[in-house]
């Protein structure tokens, strides 16, 4: 049989992830074919740009859907990355940026945002990034004060800062004006990408393009640190160092990610399983790959929730009953590498 | 090389080491013994300056182990840890390639010139045919012969072991202490906690018994190593008979069982 080695797969996965672009441009309401495409690529190519911009099409297919769809797949990069590098940092296939509050802190963020704000996107992202990195200091602090540099007791004060955060937000939900803001509040962390714009992605990518350098530059110890705490220590790794790093760039991608497209659940735990299943456990590959996979999957689901029914599904209900099966797949079958 | 003075430690309120004086020299072959908590596995964290004393110094080559940083630490020190399993698989040679990570930079990847080496080490430790495989699925012995080769790919000039045989059986307890031995020949300082005293016997040049975290006996092996000083580690009576120790009532069930 023809082996395929791990830079061949990731290539093959990076065409992967174009073509679904390609093809999810064409997907919606809005008829949009394979020739209109080429039109519009070649128009543009050409610079015969007053044509292009008095066609309705070329409209749809920038303003709505390619903004969209390259949100989408920053989105399921950034939770997909930070879901392997938490994994590495916990030692734990289990963990996902759900822990250490992450994810509820930053829809705490939100709901401030949408409720008090002037409701500018821009304002409610700042605030989710705020509430998000409070909530992970907050967790870091508890963990610090109950078990120091036990790696056990940032999870468990991680699931108590969720609570927290959650009971608050409930607290905000029940406060809200039943007609007039709570619809908005559940819709958004609900997750979805109906409102995702040029000015989302221009958020977004920034974080995800550093965040993904930093990671992908400290690799070689992450690596190392999966052998556990003392283990790497015992090889030279500064593990408070890389931890400390780590922990917050992934949480900057989690709470960007979470103010662009709510809370979407899931991704971040599988994804890297699945990475780590083709492509083993070496960061070097394996970093990458979860981040065209998230891209890819996340992509594929959003074209689903978008065509499905007639109106919009939030993402969050898609990821999840396609995720939770698959996870329990994943684990009666233990075929990923992790569990054997 | 390596010096504790008086090195005193805590877990909260309980003493775990108690004013331990100790110096190991280059080539050494040192065994701590010591019954089951007894401190030798606190002792050796400390030495590996991972722990906060409450008193006393650990000196490295000169230096007070508290400042230097771990990358410093592990230029000079190699830890052979217990046989395990990893959360993430690796290949074998990955598990080797990370003994260079302290002599590499911030965020530096090791070179092709780290792959050649690791290769050399894994064809000196006759496991060059494991090098593909996946670090979980090899057996238990070879799992330790690979943790070896890492240690031996940090270029320390100092060995830990903490029990290595603790998974191992016979023929693979022999040939790990045997390649250790080999090491300590060519000027490493091999320092192992052990639990059989036959095996710290036949291979060390000096041992330490540990008890309730206090030096009981140091020395060459046969000053130390009485059935005297055994029993009070172990608190049984122990028997020796040519150089082998066993326990007063093992005697008694033999000859039971010739009867």
């Amino acid at each position: 049989m023809l082996r395929i080695t791990p830079a061949q797969k990731i290539i093959i996965t990076g065409l992967l992830l174009i073509a679904l672009i390609l093809i999810s441009m064409l997907i919606g309401n809005y008829e949009l074919g394979l020739s209109d495409l080429a039109l519009i690529l070649s128009d543009f190519f050409k610079g015969e740009l007053e044509k292009l911009f008095n066609n309705p099409d070329w409209s749809v297919l920038y303003y709505i859907r390619l903004p969209r769809i390259l949100t989408v797949v920053l989105v399921g990069s950034a939770l997909s990355i930070s879901g392997a590098a938490y994994q590495n940092i916990f030692r734990n296939p289990l963990v996902s940026p759900d822990i250490l509050g992450v994810s509820a802190g930053a829809g705490l963020g939100v709901a401030l945002g949408l409720l008090y704000s002037s409701g500018s996107i821009f304002n409610v992202y700042l605030i989710a990034f705020i509430t998000g990195t409070a909530a992970v200091a907050l967790t870091y602090w508890l963990s610090q004060l109950a078990g120091g540099k036990n790696t056990m007791f940032m999870v468990l004060a991680g699931i108590v800062v969720s609570s927290l955060a959650n009971a608050l937000l409930s607290l905000l939900k029940y406060l809200a004006d039943p007609m007039q803001n709570l619809p908005g509040i559940v819709f958004y962390l609900m997750g979805g990408f109906s409102r995702s714009g040029w000015q989302e992605f221009y958020l977004l990518l920034p974080v995800v393009i550093i965040s993904l350098t930093v990671i992908l530059f400290l690799r070689w110890q992450l690596n190392i640190f999966s052998l556990g705490e003392k283990e790497a220590a015992a090889l030279g790794v500064d593990t408070e160092k890389i931890k400390l790093i780590v922990v917050i760039f992934s949480t900057i991608m989690v709470a960007a990610a979470t103010a662009a497209a709510g809370q979407v659940s899931w991704i971040g735990l599988v994804i890297p399983h699945i990475a780590r299943f083709i492509f083993g456990s070496r960061y070097k590959y394996y970093l990458p790959a979860s981040a065209l996979l998230g891209g890819f999957f996340l992509l594929l689901m959003d074209n689903l929730a978008r065509t499905v029914s007639g109106a919009e599904i939030p993402i969050s209900i898609i990821t999840a009953l396609i995720g939770a099966p698959f996870f329990a797949y994943l684990l009666i079958t233990k075929k990923e590498s992790g569990w054997s | 090389m390596l010096k504790c003075n008086n090195l005193t430690f805590s877990y909260s309120t309980q003493k775990v080491l108690k004013n331990i004086d100790f110096q190991a020299e280059k080539g050494e072959f040192i065994s701590i013994l010591g019954a089951n908590g007894s401190g030798k596995t606190t002792f050796f964290q400390c030495m590996q300056g991972l722990l906060t004393l409450d008193a006393g110094k650990i000196l490295l080559d000169g230096e007070n182990i508290n400042r230097m940083t771990k990358k410093e630490i592990a230029q000079k020190i190699a830890v052979v840890p217990q046989e395990s399993k990893n959360v993430f698989d690796y290949q074998v040679l990955d598990m080797v390639l990370m003994g260079i990570n302290p002599w590499l930079s911030f965020a530096e990847q090791p070179g092709t010139e780290a792959y050649h080496k690791a290769e050399e080490i894994l064809a000196e430790l006759e496991i060059l045919n494991l090098k593909n495989k996946s670090f979980n699925k090899i057996s238990g012995g070879e799992r330790q012969l690979v943790l070896i080769a890492r240690a031996m790919m940090q270029k320390s000039s100092i060995l830990f072991l903490d029990e290595p045989n603790s998974h191992l059986d016979f023929k693979n307890t022999h040939l790990i202490l045997k390649i250790m031995r080999e090491l300590s020949l060519k000027q490493k300082t091999v320092i192992t906690a052990l639990h059989d005293p036959n095996l710290a016997y036949q291979y060390s040049d000096r041992v330490l018994i540990l008890k309730s975290g206090k030096i009981i006996a140091a020395g060459p092996v046969k000053e130390v190593m009485t059935a005297d000083n055994l029993s009070r580690a172990y608190e049984i009576e122990i028997n020796q008979e040519s150089s082998i120790f066993s326990l007063a009532f093992q005697k008694s069930r033999l000859l039971k069982q010739e009867a």
